[in-house]
């Protein structure tokens, strides 16, 4: 098991919680949504979520590191709000916004940035045990 | 005997201390330094074959770590670019990069420092 592969391990943690807050961003950002992309009205944004599932990395099948596999949308309802002027409230008056609760959105930022620091004290470990590891040769 | 014929071989990779110029990530023409130590493969092949599988391996590890500069110089290139790679994909690819080279070094400084201990054997 090389030293590098504690690297990747911790590496690919890393991506993973970069993806992570890239999608509290989007909720975040989007909690106000009343559109998708497409811009069809009536139809808001929906909360996403990553899917993280464990990986091999290297030779060996214990160390796993992580890959985020999917990112599906929350079945949580919209959340209805009564306001007639807005352009993109229906018949009864109603406009549909995204099902985001922005409490646990912020703290699934806050959990992914902590998350990220971790893996990021991991690489530094790694590669102070192999610096430790060349310091061995001197005298 | 055999031994001093064995080390008298490395003393061409002197010619590989070359790639530590490759440490400023600056354009590697290692790359021919490190074919450059096949011919050391090829003087200690008559000597030892013990020998011969080390300074194989040696090679190889040189090898590598040239690769590994190279895709970290063109990791440096993209990033700066504004391509798509994250900023830790290319942190951590130089931190891989700058243990295996100070390994290089210090495997060269090791046979540099055997090679003139043996060189200072009084006959």
């Amino acid at each position: 098991m090389s030293v590098f592969d504690t690297i990747r391990i911790a590496a690919s943690g890393l991506t993973a919680q970069r993806l992570r807050m890239d999608i509290a961003a989007s909720n975040l950002a989007n909690a106000q949504s009343t559109r998708t992309q497409s811009g069809q009205a009536g139809q808001p944004y929906q909360e996403e979520a990553v899917v993280f599932q464990a990986q091999q990395m290297g030779p060996m099948a214990a160390a796993q590191g992580v890959s985020a596999v999917a990112v599906v949308k929350s079945p949580r309802p919209n959340t209805r709000v009564y306001d007639p002027g807005n352009p993109d409230a229906d018949q009864d008056g109603f406009v549909n916004y995204p099902n985001v609760d922005v409490a646990s959105e912020m703290a699934d930022m806050m959990g992914a940035a902590r998350s990220y620091q971790v893996n990021a004290t991991v690489a530094q470990a790694a590669k102070q045990q192999a610096l430790d590891a060349l310091d061995l040769g001197k005298a | 005997m055999n031994a001093i014929g064995a080390i008298s071989g490395v003393s061409g990779i002197a010619g590989i201390s070359g790639i530590s110029g490759a440490s400023s990530v600056s354009p590697v023409s290692g790359a021919s330094t490190i074919n450059g130590a096949g011919a050391v493969d090829g003087s200690a092949a008559g000597t030892q074959a013990p020998g011969d599988s080390f300074l194989n391996s040696l090679n190889d590890a040189f090898g590598q770590l040239n690769n590994q500069l190279n895709a970290t110089d063109a990791s440096i290139s993209s990033f700066a670019a504004g391509g798509s790679a994250d900023l830790h994909t290319v942190m951590l690819q130089m931190e891989e990069a700058s243990v295996s080279l100070k390994t290089a070094t210090d495997v060269r400084d090791k046979l540099l420092e055997a090679y003139s201990e043996i060189m200072r054997t009084q006959l």
